[in-house]
């Protein structure tokens, strides 16, 4: 696996409880949210969000609810919980510190 | 919708959760496939093409079953109570149910009693079917069932 991918699946969990803490989202919403705001750099196996969701309602940072829609089939939305919204908080200033601290190794290499 | 009907039986056949799980899990599958063929089709695809490229998006059906087994199986100790539980219901049925049953009428000991115990031992471990389909629960379950059957049968 490309160091790249890796990164990018360790980084699921932060990307989708920010977006779930702007507003609750359904899977193909979260999987086409996150493909547009990051100009198609994460757009890992479509099917991999389901079961990290899934984790995370387990873990308590997610709940959902099943809403039926006036055409198709019913959606399952996933709401963020206060304990999320905490994890989040702190997630993002972990993977803000990870960055940084990357960043200026990283300007060290000529 | 063939592809994608072979594509959630696929998924449902790695998945070995129990079924209320299984279920929701296949209908959340399904729609975000319904929803990827019509966003596949607006864009100009046939319905085939649609669902081809929504499963081949959406990930192979063996490994994203193996993800969610991870998450919804974690259990082992849970799964080998479960392949346990006819043993020990049947344990119970002999040594306590039994007992009780000949104080009350004075049943008299032979085949059918045996037979009834056996017929009593199987309806409970029914619901043992409804516990989540370990890897190996069912031959677990097969296993125990059959001790279990087998020490009903034995005289006290």
């Amino acid at each position: 696996m490309s160091p790249a991918l890796d990164m990018r699946k360790g980084s699921t969990t932060v990307l989708v409880l920010t977006l779930l803490a702007e507003r609750p989202m359904y899977g193909y919403q979260l999987v086409k949210e996150l493909e547009r705001r990051s100009d198609g750099y994460f757009n890992l196996k479509e099917g991999t969000l389901y079961p990290a969701l899934h984790r995370l309602e387990k873990d308590g940072l997610v709940r959902s609810e099943w809403e039926e829609t006036a055409q198709g089939p019913a959606r399952k939305y996933y709401y963020l919980t206060e304990k999320g919204r905490q994890a989040l908080v702190k997630s993002a200033e972990e993977w803000g510190t990870f960055a940084s601290k990357l960043l200026s190794v990283l300007g060290s290499v000529s | 919708m063939q592809t994608i009907e072979a594509y959630l039986e696929e998924v449902a056949s790695h998945l070995m959760t129990d079924m209320v799980t299984e279920t929701e899990i296949l209908r959340e599958v399904e729609e975000h496939l319904v929803e990827a063929v019509a966003a596949g089709r607006a864009a100009g695809l046939s319905t085939e093409e649609a669902e081809r490229r929504a499963v081949a998006q959406f990930g192979p059906a063996r490994e994203i079953a193996e993800q969610f087994r991870q998450v919804h199986n974690e259990s082992v100790s849970q799964a080998v109570l479960s392949a346990a539980l006819p043993v020990l219901l049947t344990m119970i049925l002999r040594s306590a149910v039994l007992p009780w049953l000949h104080s009350l009428r004075g049943w008299p000991t032979g085949p059918a009693p045996v037979f009834f115990t056996a017929l009593i031992a199987l309806a409970l471990l029914v619901p043992a079917l409804a516990i989540r389909r370990w890897r190996y629960g069912y031959a677990a379950w097969a296993f125990f069932s059959v001790m279990a059957i087998l020490q009903a049968g034995s005289t006290p």
